[in-house]
């Protein structure tokens, strides 16, 4: 299943988040992370290198209890005249949340880890994000490995002129102008993008037409398919 | 910091999430057709940004940029920084799904905000180059209002979550974003003024 429906693993993910976020009461969350636990597992089980996969997914569940860490430093206590002290509401609602967070994490880890950017995109875009929003996440998508490249070439560079990172002001205007210089390039970049769209005939702010017979709708859109994937 | 998931309650999230999809239909329909690649361009410059970390001390500082994002981007914002959250919460788990419209909320309220009090400084009327006191200011002020809105926001949607009960939890996240908001108010100052010496279109690039 590790590349398979991708659709179906993202909208799985959402649906459980938001039921799961509406749940009060621990011990059918705790269900949740009983399944989630075992998610993971039948994952790395079945996975080629399940090792790896374990460690990579244990790694992202450590990423999501950095906010629980937050709250188990906080909820529990409560300061009033007599100092701190500890209160049973702040502990329940910490371990709610605890909970909650983790059931989330785990179907989340379980269900997502594998999946790429681009895979990502596409499944969004197939559950029916509005098209200028899907068309702007596969762009995204698409200029992300880009920019990074960029990024990474340019710190080569840094590095070559002998720079080193600390807390000083040099670090400050360096990587400053290190965003400045991703912005150039993004902006270069657009620039001859939207010229290279209307060297192709694109004009902004006109909806293409549907083209072909009318009396044949679904030709003319199996046509569109063909050409846009010609593209 | 991105709130996780699971410590909103329903009211909030429902609420935050109505809020952020009004955001992003305004964002989008302020967004011709033609600049959705310069819009993805930029939105992909900020997320590779996201992952520059400065050091502090014995640990580090990623930067967020919020700030600077609503002053070049406007209300297209709203959409741009929902992808890069849509997919930090899929491909990291930073923030989550149920949590989206809430952490949508929380970044990209303090950007439009930035836009609309600091566009005048980096785009003079008349059309000239800024003064580079005025885009070093600008660039700051965007770092200030941009995370300082983001914690305000934040503490505010877990004050209406959970009342008393979240008071140190807000304050201990409030006390995070301090280093944060001085590190992207130095490089968004710095990061304004090089753009007004390499490329002074760059700072108006979405023209709403």
């Amino acid at each position: 299943m590790s590349a398979r429906w991708p659709r179906l693993r993202l909208a799985s993910t959402m649906g459980a988040s938001l039921v799961v976020s509406m749940l009060a009461d621990p011990w059918r969350v705790s269900v949740v992370v009983g399944f989630g636990v075992l998610l993971l597992l039948a994952r790395a089980l079945v996975a080629a290198h399940g090792g790896a996969l374990l460690k990579t997914m244990l790694r992202r569940l450590c990423v999501v209890n950095l906010f629980v860490a937050m709250v188990w430093l906080t909820l529990p206590w409560q300061l009033d005249a007599g100092g701190l002290v500890l209160s049973q509401a702040g502990i329940d609602l910490a371990t709610l949340i605890s909970l909650r967070t983790n059931a989330i994490g785990l179907i989340c880890i379980g269900l997502l880890t594998g999946l790429d950017a681009f895979a990502i995109a596409r499944a969004a875009a197939g559950l029916g994000l509005p098209h200028k929003l899907a068309r702007l996440m596969a762009l995204t998508v698409r200029y992300l490995g880009l920019l990074q490249d960029t990024r990474y070439r340019l710190e080569r560079a840094m590095r070559a002129r002998g720079f080193r990172p600390g807390l000083n002001r040099r670090t400050v205007v360096v990587t400053a102008q290190l965003v400045a210089l991703l912005l150039v390039h993004a902006m270069l970049r657009a620039e001859r993008v939207e010229m290279a769209m209307r060297a192709r005939g694109f004009a902004p702010r006109v909806r293409p037409e549907p083209t072909g017979d009318v009396a044949a709708p679904a030709v003319a859109s199996d046509r569109v398919e063909v050409a846009r994937e010609g593209a | 910091m991105h709130l996780a998931d699971g410590v909103l309650s329903a009211p909030a999230l429902v609420a935050s999430a109505a809020l952020a999809i009004g955001g992003v239909a305004l964002g989008l329909r302020r967004l011709h057709e033609a600049q959705l690649p310069l819009a993805a361009l930029l939105g992909a410059v900020f997320f590779v940004a996201s992952t520059i970390h400065l050091p502090v001390g014995v640990g580090s500082v990623h930067l967020i940029l919020n700030g600077l994002a609503g002053l070049l981007l406007g209300w297209a914002v709203f959409p741009v920084l929902l992808v890069a959250l849509l997919l930090q919460a899929a491909l990291f788990s930073f923030g989550g799904f149920a949590v989206l419209g809430a952490n949508l909320l929380i970044m990209a309220v303090p950007a439009v905000i930035a836009h609309y009090l600091l566009r005048g400084w980096v785009a003079p009327p008349d059309g000239s180059v800024p003064a580079r006191g005025a885009a070093l200011f600008a660039g700051v002020a965007g770092g200030v209002v941009g995370i300082g809105g983001a914690a305000l926001l934040a503490g505010a949607l877990l004050a209406l979550a959970g009342g008393r009960m979240f008071a140190e939890l807000i304050a201990l996240l409030a006390l995070a974003h301090v280093p944060v908001m001085i590190a992207d108010a130095a490089i968004g100052g710095f990061t304004v003024l090089a753009l007004v010496r390499m490329m002074p279109r760059a700072l108006t690039p979405v023209r709403a």
